[in-house]
């Protein structure tokens, strides 16, 4: 069902009133008087609301609840967790964007603060590296883009996945209690498979980055996954075997990579690369078959570069250094 | 002859007691020079210089190019004197589409403004739009979708306008 950009922007705002703020049970006239709707307006975007397979609640004196709204990675919820000084202070939270990339990048073209961070509840147009789709589950995912402005060379910014991804790994050890697993550069696995991705946009000229929109996927929720995906990727509940507070995650998350990312920005990235490789079983001594198009390369994985580069031992011996590649395990 | 054989045998070059290595194939005559180590760093600088002879590249004008960099660096470029070139600010992988079936973001001869995107460098999934930095026309594209670029190398001649 495709809906009018106002109506989308309605259930933007009710769902800012059901889950994000401080009060949960609402009355229909309250909620059309805040919403400077009329009353039968408001009942047609209630109806929109439940459509969409959001558990809205009526209650037997009419009024209203989210009884998912503790769950939602909305600011007032994610806030009390966050330890942060920049990352994650202005959070944006919609119901649906293309993908919350682009949705950070317009932000960051008008202006947003470095820190400030985007999250939806579902992407219609989530991405992978070279176009590839990124899946998500509506409402059971964290789907999250960060602005970043790092004063550092344009050319050490690659550096700034390795980061990410660390962060990611360890914010999901930290909520969900589970083991975790870095492949180069930044995908998480868990058991089970992968449960998170990153994929960094970069604003630069030669000599100064504009700004780093740096996305991150992570499939929280839920114990089914979509066909195409489900050999090979997880979930943390299906993991932890519990549910896992997404509020919780996107606060441990942004606490995590703002550590990291304040000795990457003051340090580099070589402080950071022996956690990398501590945190990685596949980064020394893995069979690995890199594949990118048009070239591939066998051998065997030879731990990182000073710029976070992953080395492969050639068959013939030769050390290389790769930068770019899907990392195919055998 | 491609970018991968062509760093191989500055590699072999870098890596021998020779001084200089020239060859020709399929139209294309390469030199390389080796100099002697003086640099700070200890790497030799390596000259290499390509002239098209035949079939193959055009080289209107100047009959080569010469590119001086370090070691492992590379190519021929800069045909066209007067170009506006658009270089690499990082080591990755060049992309002219969004994704692998997409249209590419210019072609030759299309006009450019400055901001818009002409490619993508990839490094370590972080994929970096480079936006052309003058008004223009695409003259020359220096790179073939999906090669390795090295920090500093042509990506694009821009002829410029106004």
């Amino acid at each position: 069902m495709r809906e009018l950009p106002s109506s989308g922007r309605q259930l933007d705002r009710l769902v800012k009133l059901l889950a994000d703020s401080p009060r949960e049970v609402w009355s229909q006239a309250e909620l059309a008087r805040s919403m400077e709707l009329s009353p039968a307006r408001l009942s047609e975007v209630l109806a929109m609301f439940q459509a969409e397979g959001w558990p809205l609640e009526v209650r037997s004196d009419q009024r209203v609840w989210l009884a998912t709204a503790a769950d939602m990675p909305v600011a007032s919820r994610v806030r009390p967790h966050l330890t942060t000084d920049r990352l994650g202070r202005r959070c944006h939270h919609y119901l649906r964007v293309a993908s919350t990339n682009d949705t950070a990048r317009r932000l960051a073209e008008a202006g947003a603060v470095e820190g400030t961070v985007v999250v939806a509840e579902e992407q219609t147009g989530g991405r992978g590296r070279l176009g590839r789709t990124w899946l998500s589950r509506k409402g059971k995912d964290i789907l999250l883009s960060l602005v970043l402005r790092p004063h550092v060379d344009p050319a050490q910014a690659p550096g700034l996945n390795l980061v990410v991804g660390l962060a990611a790994s360890q914010a999901v050890g930290e909520v969900a209690g589970i083991p975790t697993d870095l492949k180069w550069p930044n995908d998480v696995l868990i058991p089970g498979g992968k449960c998170c991705g990153v994929l960094t946009e970069m604003n630069a000229d030669p000599g100064k980055i504009h700004f780093v929109i740096v996305g991150v996927g992570i499939n929280v929720n839920g114990t089914s996954l979509p066909k195409s995906i489900a050999g090979q990727a997880s979930t943390l509940e299906l993991a932890s075997g519990g549910p896992v507070p997404r509020p919780r995650l996107v606060a441990a998350l942004l606490n995590r990579l703002e550590a990291l990312y304040l000795v990457f920005l003051d340090r580099g990235l070589r402080p950071l690369l022996e956690r990398w490789a501590a945190s990685s079983s596949s980064v020394r001594g893995r069979p690995v078959l890199v594949s990118n198009p048009g070239r591939s390369l066998r051998g065997t994985t030879a731990g990182l570069s000073g710029q976070g580069a992953l080395r492969i031992r050639r068959e013939d011996g030769r050390l290389e250094e790769v930068l770019a590649g899907d990392v195919v395990q055998w | 002859m491609n970018i991968e054989q062509i760093r191989e045998l500055i590699q072999a070059v870098c890596d021998s007691g020779i001084t200089e290595l020239e060859l020709e194939r399929t139209g294309v005559k390469i030199r390389i020079r080796k100099e002697a180590p003086s640099s700070p760093a200890g790497s030799p600088s390596v000259t290499v210089e390509a002239t098209a002879t035949g079939i193959g590249r055009e080289a209107p004008g100047a009959a080569g190019a010469e590119a001086i960099a370090g070691a492992g660096s590379l190519p021929p470029e800069a045909t066209e004197p007067d170009l506006h070139v658009i270089r690499s600010p990082m080591v990755g992988t060049f992309y002219r589409a969004a994704k692998p079936d997409a249209d590419p973001f210019v072609q030759v001869a299309d006009r450019v403004r400055s901001g818009q995107t002409l490619c993508i460098v990839e490094a370590m999934k972080l994929m970096n739009e480079i936006p052309s930095d003058a008004d223009g026309e695409i003259a020359e594209i220096y790179v073939n979708n999906g090669e390795p670029v090295e920090y500093n190398q042509a990506l694009f001649g821009i002829r410029r306008t106004g």
